[in-house]
């Protein structure tokens, strides 16, 4: 497998249908969250990624065009997926306590 | 009966096995054969995990020697216990421990009976047998086994009974586990640090405690954190096991996928935290399949059994669908015929199962089409692919314009049949009308699309529709007044049609635009020469003047730039002077050009080319002292420069045939490569050797400096490049450049180590030729050769390197030898090009042109031109490396 991107719009958190003015807004609040100092492969991902879609000709040239894989397999895309996605909530009590049980028998 | 005495015998020679094996054994450990032999067997099962056929081989045993089996029958009875608590079959599990009770140390069982009082519902018994073991440090517990049984208390009680004896100093620890795993579930992340003060650092729970603060970590975007904490729990406890799911998703480690059975748990407690519940086993049935290079069934593993897939959506339903269908761009070739294949029988069986499906199949085929496909069949996916986007996202007029950009620029690539390095068409357009219809359609759809007007220009020119492209040109020009791709282009047009002045002012105008950029300010000087010289050529001497004047502010003192230097534009000038204008001008001109040369051999020979090509006669007044001079002192120094003069002539609009002048120049670099020369003035020398009638010279220069250092890798390597051996060997050519870069990489010179690395992966990785997978020895993969009724293309053998040695040898081959390489021709090549070789080779020379065929009879209805033939791979000897060097 060559080189794996993920999703623009998943990075920067933005629907498909965003326009310029959103996308910048949703860059630069990545950026600043996501300095190069603090987390550098995030702030990486987010230029990358804000390159990409940053104005109506590179989206419909990365909609056409783009061949990047956003995983080298079915499973590292839907993990990579979750890494990127916002954080999944806390398991309720109840689950978490299934959940210690099935993991006590494993 | 035949079948009962097979299986007899391969039990007999079985045991003659096994006995062979314990006669070794025992005569090492001095015990009777018999006995080595059970051992040895009752070790396998234990391996095994078949502990009740251990537990039956060691039973005898332990009457033997009690102190050496005793181990294994307590091993094959824990096994067992285990087994049967796993299973739920407490009471069995139970009675085996009783049995163990008699056999085994009691600190040894300890582990197996919280195992089997976790299962069971009778939490009395658990309570007070062993939640005080818990509180005595000296307990006769091991680590492994408190942390277990921890584990058991933690998931059995919220807190204990009061009155019990561990209550005061386990319940508060307990509670506050519990109320920090709810403060979790409840996200009151400011309270579970406070609940977790309550657990001591020695206490039981400790690790409990980590993994909640591990937990809030997690939950709280510090994935650093998560991973330490996460990462030092104890191994095997609850904690740990449940902390694989949280860090698979933290940083995608820790998935055992050897271990099916484990991965699965740990997938789905990342699912059920992150996804949905019941997904894990789906995905790793599809990750499986991937990964066993089952692409297609892996899609439809999912296809199946996801009714949402494929889809477009932001989620990870989404991202999975567009890993399946970006994926292709990264498998090898033939991996990806096979998954295309895959999709075109999906298509072929029935309705795509959504819109999604439909669109993206469309995509990758249109993406993929190779180039024997039909254009029909592209521009039916392309616009199928933009027709269904369109409804399911409603494109915008760019992304449509964009789109049929792309389409006319792959409808208006060349197509031209190579065959076995041979051209047996001229290059042509794909589909030049579908290219225009496109084209045309993405200039309406967005008018600022300006690819779109840059490509039409082009496919307009190659078709020769001048008139449209200049009318296209004028639009343009209107259209982009400060563009600059458009003033060049725009210029260039008028160039060709000798319209120098309109040029000169569009050039001016690109300058203006980018100042930096060579290709403006090259043009521009080049155009100004055109527009004098036409001036001098119709006897409008000032006006050549005036017009060449702006030029010397664009001069340059650099000797070697042909195009810009003071001695060449001196030079140049005083040539026309005396040609057309002031001959005591243009001999003073050429006078101080001779004198700003680098070398009088430099200046004579520019100088006769400038006077060729201004005359248009072969002949110059300066030929004959170029003669001397180049007899005079052969140098590689200037050898380079002469060689430069030549490739710059050979390159100009008015180039002429430079048969003559190439023979004199080769005769020079022949005494030159006699002469000393240093390394960097040779390489320099086989660097702008690279055609086919410079070889002999870079060979002399090549052979010279082997002569004096035989290891140099750079010269190694041109030599290597310079003479392909006939019968191509890969394993032989990468063995010698590994040679050659071992001897780089000991010199550590930079340059030739990452030639020979790009070379040497190119062995390993030959560029994709798509024409590799077509079987041409099949009865249908030839089609009639083309019938040449205009005589064979001017450029028929292309640029061939290994021709020459081929022609050379026919010409010398006796009949036997023709027929010998007739029969040993690459497969595929049809016998006819064989006979063309061999009579062209038999007439001297390369088959380039070729007389025009007769013409043939006049026939009643006018055929269509055949279609182009199958184009045949290229053999597998061939060489990918070969040539590339220059």
């Amino acid at each position: 497998m060559s080189h794996c991107v993920m999703n623009p719009y998943l990075v920067l958190g933005v629907p498909v249908q965003a326009d310029d003015q959103t996308i910048r807004r949703a860059y630069l609040e990545a950026i600043k969250q996501a300095t190069p100092e603090k987390n550098p492969d995030r702030f990486k991902a987010v230029s990358e990624a804000y390159e990409r879609i940053k104005d109506e000709s590179s989206r419909c040239k990365y909609e056409l065009f783009h061949q990047e894989s956003p995983g080298a397999s079915p499973l590292d895309t839907v993990l990579r997926h979750l890494r990127m996605a916002a954080k999944p909530k806390p398991m309720s009590m109840e689950t978490m306590k299934e959940f210690l049980h099935t993991c006590s028998k494993m | 009966m035949k079948l009962k005495k097979a299986f007899a015998f391969f039990r007999q020679l079985g045991q003659w096995y096994s006995m062979a094996e314990a006669v070794s054994n025992s005569s090492q450990s001095g015990l009777p054969p018999s006995i080595v032999a059970a051992e040895q067997r009752a070790r396998e099962y234990l391996a095994q995990s078949k502990w009740r056929k251990a537990r039956e081989q060691v039973k005898p045993l332990v009457k033997l020697d009690r102190a050496r089996f005793l181990p294994m029958l307590i091993e094959a009875n824990m096994g067992l216990a285990r087994e049967m608590v796993a299973k739920g079959h407490v009471a069995e599990a139970r009675q085996v421990l009783a049995y163990l009770a008699t056999i085994a140390p009691r600190e040894q069982l300890v582990g197996l009976e919280v195992d089997i009082l976790g299962r069971s519902d009778d939490s009395k018994d658990f309570l007070g047998r062993f939640a005080t073991v818990l509180i005595s440090p000296a307990g006769n517990l091991a680590e492994a086994e408190r942390v277990r049984l921890a584990d058991q208390v933690v998931l059995a009680f919220a807190s204990l009974p009061a009155g019990h004896p561990a209550e005061t100093s386990l319940g508060p620890q307990l509670r506050g586990i519990h109320e920090a795993l709810q403060a979790v579930s409840r996200q009151e992340w400011d309270r579970v640090p406070e609940l977790l003060r309550t657990i001591p650092h020695r206490s039981p729970f400790s690790h409990w405690a980590v993994f909640i603060k591990g937990l809030t970590a997690f939950h709280t975007a510090d994935a650093e954190r998560a991973t330490r904490f996460f990462g030092s729990l104890p191994a095997e406890s609850v904690p740990e096991k449940a902390s694989r799911s949280y860090l698979l998703l933290a940083n995608g480690t820790g998935l055992p996928l050897n271990k099916p059975r484990l991965a699965e748990a740990i997938l789905e407690g990342a699912c059920r935290l992150a996804i949905q519940p019941g997904v894990a086993g789906l995905l790793l049935r599809a990750e499986q399949l991937w990964q066993a290079g089952r692409h297609g069934d892996s899609y439809r593993a999912l296809r199946n059994s996801l009714g949402q897939f494929p889809s477009d959506g932001a989620d990870w339903l989404g991202s999975v669908s567009e890993f399946y269908f970006q994926a292709p761009y990264g498998m090898s070739f033939a991996q990806r015929g096979e998954y295309l294949d895959f999709f075109h029988d999906l298509q072929s069986r029935g309705p795509a199962k959504n819109r999604i499906e439909e669109m993206q199949m469309l995509r990758l085929f249109a993406l993929n089409e190779g180039p024997e496909a039909n254009s029909g069949d592209l521009r039916s996916h392309w616009e199928g692919f933009l027709s269904i986007h369109d409804q399911v996202r409603k494109s915008s007029s760019c992304f449509k314009s964009i789109a049929y950009t792309w389409l006319g620029q792959q409808l208006a690539r060349n197509q031209g049949s190579s065959s076995f390095g041979m051209r047996l068409y001229p290059d042509r357009m794909w589909d030049a009308e579908g290219a225009c219809d496109c084209l045309e359609k993405a200039k309406q759809l967005d008018p600022r699309n300006l690819p779109a007007h840059l490509q039409l220009v082009k496919v307009y020119e190659t078709l020769n529709r001048k008139s449209e492209r200049n009318r296209l040109l004028d639009e343009m020009a209107e259209q982009y007044p400060e563009e600059k791709l458009v003033l060049l282009e725009n210029a260039r047009g008028c160039i060709e049609r000798k319209a120098f002045t309109k040029a000169l002012e569009l050039l001016e105008r690109a300058r203006l635009v980018d100042q930096l950029d060579p290709a403006a300010l090259e043009m521009l000087v080049s155009t100004r020469r055109q527009l004098a010289r036409q001036h001098f050529e119709q006897r409008r001497l000032d006006k050549a003047r005036r017009t060449l004047e702006p030029l010397e502010g664009l001069l340059t003192d650099q000797a070697d730039d042909l195009l810009r230097s003071r001695w060449t534009a001196w030079l140049r000038r005083g040539l026309l002077e005396r040609l057309h204008g002031d001959v005591a001008q243009g001999q003073a001109l050429l006078e101080q050009a001779r004198a700003a040369s680098p070398h009088a051999a430099a200046f004579l020979l520019f100088a006769h080319l400038s006077h060729r090509v201004y005359t248009r006669q072969a002949d110059s007044p300066f030929l004959a002292e170029l003669k001397a001079e180049l007899a005079r002192e052969p140098s590689a120094a200037w050898g380079v420069l002469l060689l430069r003069i030549i490739g710059y002539w050979d390159n100009t609009q008015d180039k002429q045939p430079l048969g003559v002048e190439s023979g004199m120049l080769r005769k020079y670099l022949k005494a030159a490569a006699k002469a000393p020369c240093s390394r960097a003035e040779a390489k320099g020398i086989v660097e702008l050797c690279g055609s086919e009638e410079f070889k002999d010279s870079a060979s002399g220069f090549i052979r010279a400096r082997l002569r004096h250092d035989p290891k140099d890798p750079l010269f190694r390597l041109f030599q290597h490049m310079l003479n392909p051996t006939w019968e191509y060997d890969p394993d032989e050519d990468r063995r010698k450049l590994q040679s050659i870069l071992e001897e780089a990489q000991r010199r550590g010179e930079q340059e030739v180590i990452q030639k020979l690395q790009g070379l040497i992966r190119r062995l390993d990785h030959p560029p994709r030729d798509p024409l590799d997978d077509i079987d041409f020895a099949g009865p249908d993969d030839w089609e009639e050769p083309p019938d040449f009724e205009d005589g064979l293309p001017a450029n028929l053998m292309g640029d061939v390197p290994e021709l020459a040695e081929i022609m050379e040898m026919l010409a010398n081959a006796s009949e036997s030898e023709i027929s010998a390489f007739k029969k040993s021709r690459p497969k595929g090549m049809p016998e006819f090009v064989v006979d063309m070789l061999v009579e062209s080779a038999k007439k001297g020379g390369l088959p380039r042109p070729f007389p025009p065929f007769p013409a043939p009879p006049p026939k009643p209805l006018p055929e269509p031109r055949p279609p182009a033939p199958r184009v045949p791979r290229r053999p597998p000897e061939e060489n990918p490396n070969q040539g590339r060097l220059f």
